[in-house]
């Protein structure tokens, strides 16, 4: 191995080690839930918007993630739920249209101009 | 035997009298003339040749060329006593002879080459040359400084000099270090590497001006103690920041609306912002999308209220991001303090809300 070596080597390694920066994603310990992402933030930092929310943040674990690792969470305590939650929301609604227009008595075509009478 | 006796007399008389104006350089004011007169005597002409001989010989022994016969004196008084110019002049053929001389009149010593124009040569009241336009200094050579001290109880004096090495003027408040002077020839200062300006405390800005004739307040550039920042007015003293560097970041985070009104710290910035945008929209929710932005003392946003008003929009100069969820349910960004490496958001929740934000921000600094 050469000093040539040892010096990149040595540099890359500085390199990488002085970089505090990362994406870090806060979980809550007794479930794992996401509760906060970052793209960029210094260790410590999620922990303490913890404290600035009046909780403890011994509950909570701090930990630097990949972006891959951040979409799955994400999927996981994010999106899904979203979407879930949509699909309620989508459902309740249609459910309450079809109870209207079946009240009202109208095609559903007349329906829909109403609702877009409604909306302007 | 009587005649004998005063032809000695008046032989050694004489004698001691030419011997006398020999021996002491400076001329004696005090002649004695022999023999005396005295009452009931006949003068003979004896008398008289002897008389006339003694002063005609004094008078002839006498030198006014010899000034060097001045020496073993400490001091060699001239004037009469009274009030007037006392002169020490030389005739070279001139119309008016030149000389030095003691003007009484304004209490100084007044020098001249014609015996016409006297010009001051120093004195008590502080002009150091009047009646001249040039005053030189140095041996007219390039060896050793040119030098101007303040003579004062400190250990090393001020000083002006002239470097004839590096062939600047230079001065020194403490006769140790030396600074240059700025140069004539266009450069601010010549021959250091550094210039300062201000006083050595935090007190009072640090200000540069350029010398115009605007009327206004100069051009300036001018280090605000209390910002810690460069700025610079190109009229009326009207300061704004310099932009050091084009400094920017941008990142994003997620914010859980349904957490009560707290603050969030987003570090990793790199830098102190200066002004923080940010563009919001919650995850699968229609309608709930905000842009806008903070400098920490001003903000603005334009967000959707389309779930209130279909298609319609907000603008409000008090917040920079307002998410509404529906009419009375908003969560929103109510202020931005810009910290060291990042900045921390102040949320508003506002009635009830749910779901995750996604906030993605660009910061500015310099």
């Amino acid at each position: 191995m050469g000093i040539r070596t040892v010096l990149l080597a040595g540099i890359f390694f500085l390199g990488i080690v002085s970089i505090s920066y990362a994406d870090r994603v806060c979980l809550k310990k007794s479930n794992g839930e996401l509760v906060e992402y970052q793209s960029s933030a210094t260790a410590g930092t999620l922990l303490h918007n913890r404290e600035l929310e009046g909780l403890n943040p011994a509950d909570y674990e701090e930990r630097e993630v990949t972006l891959d690792q951040y979409k799955a969470l994400r999927e996981t305590w994010i999106d899904t739920p979203a979407r879930d939650m949509r699909k309620k929301e989508e459902a309740t609604r249609m459910g309450m249209e079809a109870s209207l227009k079946a009240k009202l008595g109208l095609s559903d075509k007349e329906f829909q101009d109403l609702k877009e009478v409604l909306s302007d | 035997m009587y005649r004998k006796f005063k032809l000695i007399r008046y032989t050694l008389t004489a004698l001691i009298l030419l011997i006398g104006v020999r021996a002491f350089a400076v001329p004696s004011n005090t002649l004695s003339v022999t023999p005396a007169a005295s009452a009931g005597a006949t003068i003979t002409a004896s008398d008289e040749n002897t008389r006339n001989s003694g002063i005609s010989t004094t008078y002839n022994a006498h030198s006014h060329t010899d000034i060097a016969a001045m020496t073993g004196v400490n001091s060699f008084t001239i004037g009469d006593g009274t009030a007037g110019a006392k002169s020490f002049l030389v005739d070279d053929a001139q119309s008016s002879s030149p000389g030095f001389r003691y003007n009484n009149a304004v209490g100084y010593w007044v020098l001249s080459t014609n015996g016409s124009t006297f010009d001051s040569i120093g004195l008590s009241s502080g002009v150091v040359i009047a009646g001249e336009n040039t005053f030189r200094i140095g041996d007219n050579t390039n060896t050793g400084n040119k030098r101007l001290i303040a003579n004062t109880a400190a250990a090393t004096d001020a000083e002006i000099r002239y470097n004839v090495s590096t062939s600047t003027w230079q001065f020194s408040d403490d006769g140790s270090t030396f600074s240059a002077f700025a140069s004539a020839s266009g450069a601010v200062v010549s021959g250091v590497n550094t210039f300062q300006v201000g006083d050595g405390t935090t007190t009072g800005n640090k200000q540069i001006f350029a010398n115009t004739t605007s009327g206004a307040e100069d051009p300036a550039l001018m280090y605000d103690v209390v910002a810690s920042q460069w700025k610079l007015s190109n009229t009326s003293g009207t300061y704004l920041p310099i932009m050091t560097s084009a400094q920017y970041s941008q990142g994003s985070f997620t914010r859980n609306s349904a957490l009560s009104s707290s603050s969030q710290q987003i570090t990793g910035v790199g830098f102190r912002p200066k002004v923080v945008f940010y563009y919001v929209a919650e995850s699968q929710a229609a309608g709930e999308f905000g842009m806008g932005w903070d400098t920490g003392a001003t903000r603005f946003t334009a967000s959707s209220m389309h779930n209130i008003t279909a298609g319609a929009w907000i603008f409000d100069s008090t917040r920079a991001v307002r998410d509404v969820t529906s009419s009375g349910n908003e969560y929103q960004i109510s202020n931005t303090t810009m910290d060291a490496d990042g900045f921390t958001t102040t949320w508003l929740n506002v009635g009830t809300n749910s779901g995750t934000l996604d906030i993605y921000w660009r910061a500015y600094g310099n």
